[in-house]
């Protein structure tokens, strides 16, 4: 049975409960008795607070406490990022943030907070306290390169210029390699929008005293970072919390941050431990909590005459909000991915993430490489087009071959995984043919099809610490529980690591059982889900510690049996005499004995921490065919396929879910999705789910998904990166699609019907007296 | 914000009891969403809910009567109301919402993306009124020009026969429409009404005559009309530029006309 | 202004029941504060991601916007109502676990109510009607791809038709589909 659990769609471990209404998420295991917390937002973006009058909220029947952000006596600044932490200063995350600030920085900053006993007294008392807040109002700058120039306002007195970090990468000679004769220079801006991750879950924890410390109850990826960083904001031992995480409903990297947890516990402290909620509503999901980053990118190539690159750089300015969160990372990925996939031996590339007065910008689905695919595949069809290549063939020709070793990770490209993709994904859709029905058409409904590609990477070694836990116990009747780091959060990460256990240890599915919640008093240390990391780190631990345990077993086997230890194996749930395949006894009898004998009693557990010194590349590619209506400015997606080799697929039903709901995330990100703030004033505009829509049932097409499977050599189980990678090819595969139906190629995200008015007419596609 | 709540069981017993701190409440999808400007400033709901006589649908005359309590899935499932209005209907995306929204609701709020006010304007339908001096009959465009928000609509009468097309521009299925635009072919002509985010509901009287004036003029000219119509003031916004929702409102209009006119349909 | 209160009666998931409820208050807040009905969730309070969803009368509502004193004299259910005395899943519930069609699970509760009164309709949707019936729901995991899957067996068992209904099957991997006609 073993080589058949890898790679079998068996249903969610907890599709079950939650088919049935009954699995708990934090709202739903908070008592009734709580408090309610809600926080008082700046409504200027950019000022010092000078006086908060509370008198009259605090007057408000139910109203038990008005904090203000003068109540904070001591101020610890911390990290809020879900990195693992350094215990080398030079890499530590900045720690720029309070608990509650009387400098705010964008609207929405958190400058105050009631305790009430319900709701609706703490949303009055929030609408009384918001006119008693009196400002000094400062200038603000909403505008990355804005930011820079001299004269900007300046947001943290550290960071000249706005500038939180610049870095360069210099390859070779670009100045030399352009002297070449014969090379065409191709160049463009791309810009990309802010969105938000909009997990229907909101952000949500509560906090209570419980001895001498608090326990904060999360809605987050990362239980253990949580700790960590509640200790640093409230300047007390780590030791002294603990975070408990319950099933969440979606996380898309806005929970792999530290969002309010600090906030919570720090007024559940000041109550003397009561119990108090913080549920963060949908408005304030989209503006206080963390959003995708907006960046503009500037590419440049020169191309040989036959279309190969000759040299390249890039520019790109990433709008990273009021306050550093993840810092230069967004920016960082996406400058190390550009010489990688179109390897070039002259390359410049330089990079600049830059403070404004705007929400914070964070983690999101594809940290960064959304962005970068939009740029790099947008220019890379440029590229084609400006040689008159056919733009697959113009890939093929350019992207990272197969050998292709990268020093600094040391990841290797061992299959031809995109020329496979690429292959499975253009015979699915039909690419070549609907190519050419598509190649010069008039009128004024179009179809165009086109093809994108990106750039990703599992996990985050080398740059940061890779470690992964695993606790293993097993019970009197031979099944187990396990425990990992690596959070569930709707991905399915528990029932692909029961597949594992189960696989390794030798014992049928369903006698393994997930310990789904996290507690950092009970779960081994790890640092949660992001990076797309979950499969392939996990995998580690699991296999070690699953190896550990089956010794255990054998060694105890060895007892009962009187068989050596290596003549014996565990399959399907018994232990199995090698030699002759005979079965000596079922694990529940072995587990039994072993706990129940007068004679060596022993409770059958296995523990380990495996630190991951490797990573893999986990490529994959998105054809998408739209129809284009000129003179309405609107497009329809018709059919989109992503193909992505993800190393050996563990649950094929699981893993196409996980392209689904990529490809979905991108159909928004590509048409329709963009948060605005007002220019005059600073304040958010759209930061609700009526007036900012992701894509809804009618909006999408039949989602395609397929696989390459390339065993990953470096991995545990032949797996790799999975979570993030979806979303990244879907935008310019959609830029590019309509493109080759209308011959306008836009450098702008979301190409919503506004968008679409803008370029066509600029370009007398459709009547240009409107022309803007 | 409203912390009261009057369950009206009667027409007249909501009217009587209607001050000026006072809101309506029918389905609920507006004045109970959270951020409501409706339920803040007003001290008291009365919920239309309980009120007997507003749910009912007939036809007299070629004449079809909608109680305004009738939810939008009411009139998708109605055999009686005349499928010009179903496709206005299911403008509104959501099913659980089009099973709470009522006619009278989307009227009474009189939004810039209202989803019935532009056909409802375009076939002439007519409000029934409940107010405190007794009962009244007024056109809907009258109504949306002096909104009278003390009076109760107690039902809405359009023609059954009537050519008529919609057409609604949003991001996306469920987002706020930039622009609903209806066309109905009256004797008289097209009557054109429509509307426009941020702008209102608007009746498109000048090109109704230019259609009429000219049933061929050119789509350029209908553009040029809107391009530099002055009494449009559209703006900017997050739904997109003035001069793309003067784009859209002229070239939707040159279609629905042609659509309506020639043999498109 | 002193808040109001007032005794709702109704039936909720089969059983009589009645309780004091503030005016103001919605039904989600109504069933899961005071029913402990957990199933209901919060997702955005405007009606608009649809997590909220219960049937009500045998049709669905966002019961965010739903003021829980309208509830009087009505029958409700809810997720946990689905689910039979000995814990069985009606076939609604199991197809949205055999199809793939869960992933974190907050969308999912409304999401099987109002696919419970699309497949107990009696109707047979096409698939654009049936996108339609499921448009008011929000979510950001699955791409709505494996949900529309779970509905139109269930919808197409419903209606005898048993042999149709496998011919949607795909588990796991889609397999190319006709694209959607363009309207």
């Amino acid at each position: 049975m073993s080589k058949e659990i890898l790679g079998q769609a068996v249903t969610r471990l907890d599709a079950r409960d939650k088919a049935m209404g009954r699995i708990k998420y934090t709202d739903d295991l908070c008592d009734k008795g709580a408090l309610v917390i809600r926080v008082l937002h700046s409504t200027v973006a950019n000022g010092i607070v000078k006086k908060i009058d509370t008198s009259e909220a605090e007057k408000i029947p139910g109203v038990v406490r008005v904090f203000t952000c003068f109540d904070i006596k001591e101020k610890h600044y911390f990290p809020t990022a879900g990195h693992p932490w350094s215990t080398d200063p030079h890499h530590q995350d900045i720690a720029d943030r309070l608990v509650m600030t009387d400098r705010p920085l964008f609207y929405g900053d958190d400058i105050g907070a009631v305790v009430a006993e319900d709701e609706v007294a703490a949303a009055q008392a929030i609408r009384v306290l918001e006119k008693s807040v009196e400002y000094e109002e400062l200038p603000f700058v909403l505008d990355a390169q804005e930011a820079m120039k001299e004269g900007a306002p300046l947001l943290h007195e550290d960071f000249p210029n706005n500038v939180l970090t610049h870095t360069e990468i210099h390859m070779g000679s670009v100045e030399e390699a352009i002297k070449e004769p014969g090379l065409t220079k191709v160049e463009g801006w791309y810009h990309t929008q802010p969105v938000q991750h909009c997990h229907i879950e909101n952000f949500i924890c509560y906090a209570y005293g419980e001895g001498d410390r608090t326990v904060v109850v999360s809605s987050t990826q990362i239980p253990h970072i949580a700790r960590r960083v509640i200790g640093q904001a409230l300047g007390m031992d780590w030791g002294k919390f603990r975070v408990i995480k319950p099933y969440v409903g979606g996380g898309f990297g806005n929970k792999q941050d530290v969002l309010y947890e600090p906030l919570c516990a720090w007024i559940s402290i000041q109550m003397g431990g009561r119990l108090v909620k913080l549920d963060v509503p949908r408005e304030e999901t989209f503006i206080c909590n963390r959003i995708r980053h907006e960046i503009k990118y500037h590419i440049t190539s020169w191309m040989r005459p036959d279309g190969s690159f000759a040299a390249r750089t890039m520019k790109a300015w990433v709008n990273n909000g009021a306050y550093s969160s993840h810092g230069h990372a967004i920016a960082a990925k996406g400058l190390n991915a550009f010489p990688q996939l179109y390897p070039c031996d002259n390359i410049d590339g330089e990079t600049w993430t830059v403070y404004t007065n705007r929400s914070v910008a964070g983690a999101m689905r594809g940290y960064g490489m959304p962005q970068a695919s939009y740029a790099f595949e947008c220019h890379a069809e440029d590229c084609a087009r400006a040689m008159k290549m056919d733009p697959l063939e113009f890939r093929r020709k350019n992207l990272m071959p197969v050998g292709y070793y990268h020093a600094f990770s040391k990841n290797e490209l061992y299959s031809d995984t995109f020329n496979q993709c690429f292959d499975k994904g253009a015979e699915i859709i039909g690419y070549y043919d609907k190519v050419k029905e598509y190649a010069n058409q008039t009128g004024d409904i179009r179809r165009g099809i086109a093809v994108s590609t990106y750039w990703y990477n599992t996990a985050v070694y080398p740059i940061a610490l890779e470690t992964s836990s695993c606790r293993i116990v097993m019970n009197q009747d031979g099944s187990v529980q396990f425990q990992l780091g690596e959070t569930e959060i709707g991905q399915g990460a528990d029932t692909v690591a029961a597949q594992m256990i189960s696989d390794t240890l030798g014992i049928p599915l369903d006698m393994v059982h997930p310990v789904s919640c996290q507690d950092t008093d009970v779960t081994p240390f790890g640092t949660g889900v992001y990076a797309s990391r979950g499969t392939y780190t996990l995998g580690f631990s699991i296999k070690q510690t699953a190896l550990l345990l089956k010794q255990k077993v054998l060694e105890a086997a060895n007892q009962f049996t009187r068989m050596p230890v290596y003549n014996l194996d565990i399959v399907d749930g018994n232990i199995i005499r090698t030699t002759d395949g005979r079965k000596l006894m079922t694990i529940g009898e072995l587990a039994l004995e072993k706990l129940y004998t007068t004679e060596g009693s022993q409770h059958l557990t296995a523990e380990s921490t495996y630190q991951i010194r490797s990573n893999a590349y986990s490529f994959g590619c998105c054809f998408a065919e739209v129809e284009v209506d000129i003179p309405m400015c609107r497009v329809r997606l018709l059919n989109i396929v992503n193909v992505h080799d993800c190393g050996q697929v563990i649950n094929p039903m699981l893993a196409s879910g996980q392209i689904h709901g990529g490809q979905s995330m991108g159909i928004g990100y590509a048409l329709s999705e963009k948060l605005l703030w007002d220019a005059k004033t600073g304040k958010p505009l759209n930061n609700n789910l009526l007036d900012y829509k992701m894509s809804s049932f009618m909006d999408h097409p039949r989602l395609v998904a397929d696989f390459v499977e390339n065993y990953e050599p470096t991995s545990a189980y032949g797996t790799k990166g999975l979570g993030e990678p979806p979303v990244c090819p879907v935008a310019p595969a959609i830029r590019n699609a309509i493109g080759q139906a209308t011959g306008l190629y836009i450098n702008e995200l979301p190409l919503s019907p506004h968008t679409l008015f803008r370029e066509f007419t600029d370009a007398g596609l459709i009547n240009d007296s409107f022309a803007e | 914000m409203a912390t009261q709540l009057l369950m009206a069981k009667s027409p007249e017993e909501a009217v009587n009891n209607k001050t000026a701190t006072a809101a309506f409440l029918a389905g609920g999808t507006e004045v109970n969403r959270l951020g409501s400007d409706i339920a803040v400033k007003a001290d008291m709901l009365i919920s239309l809910k309980k009120c007997s006589g507003l749910s009912d649908i007939t036809e007299a005359d070629g004449y079809i009567t909608i109680g305004s309590m009738c939810t939008f899935q009411d009139l998708i499932e109605s055999d009686t109301v005349p499928c010009y209005l179903k496709e206005a209907a299911h403008f509104m995306a959501s099913r659980t919402k089009r099973n709470m929204a009522t006619i009278g609701g989307n009227i009474a709020s009189l939004r810039s993306d209202s989803y019935l006010i532009p056909t409802l304007m375009a076939v002439g339908a007519v409000l029934e009124m409940e107010g405190n001096n007794g009962s009244c009959r007024i056109g809907i465009a009258e109504y949306v020009d002096r909104s009278e928000a003390d009076a109760l609509i107690t039902s809405v009468t359009v023609p059954k026969e009537i050519k008529v097309i919609s057409r609604r521009f949003a991001n996306t299925a469920q987002s706020h429409a930039v622009l609903t635009m209806s066309a109905a072919l009256t004797e008289e002509g097209i009557w054109l009404d429509g509307a426009v985010k941020n702008v209102g509901l608007l009746h498109f009287c000048d090109l109704e005559k230019a259609f009429r004036e000219d049933p061929d003029i050119s789509e350029e000219a209908i553009i040029e009309m809107v391009r530099v119509c002055t009494g449009l003031h559209t703006a900017d916004d997050m739904f997109g530029s003035d001069t793309y929702k003067r784009y859209l409102i002229a070239v939707t209009a040159y279609d629905l006309h042609k659509r309506l006119v020639g043999k498109e349909v | 202004m002193d808040r109001q209160y007032k005794v709702v009666h109704c039936t909720i998931n089969g059983k009589k029941v009645e309780q004091v409820v503030d005016v103001r208050a919605s039904l989600t807040d109504m069933l899961r504060n005071d029913f402990r009905l957990t199933s209901v969730k919060k997702g955005c309070e405007v009606g608009e991601c649809g997590a909220c969803t219960v049937i009500i009368n045998g049709e669905g509502f966002n019961s965010c916007i739903y003021l829980a004193v309208w509830a009087e004299g009505k029958d409700i259910w809810t997720l946990e109502g689905l689910t039979g005395p000995g814990g069985e899943l009606s076939d609604i519930q199991q197809a949205f676990v055999d199809e793939g069609a869960i992933q974190c699970g907050f969308c999912t509760p409304g999401f099987i109510m109002t696919s419970w009164e699309i497949v107990n309709s009696g109707k047979e949707y096409t698939d654009d009607e049936l996108r339609k019936a499921l448009s008011g729901h929000l979510c950001r995991c699955t791409g709505y791809e494996n949900i529309f899957r779970a509905v139109k067996k269930t919808m197409l068992r419903h209606l005898g038709k048993y042999d149709e209904a496998e011919l949607v099957n795909s588990q796991g991997i889609t397999e190319y589909p006709e694209p959607m006609p363009f309207k």
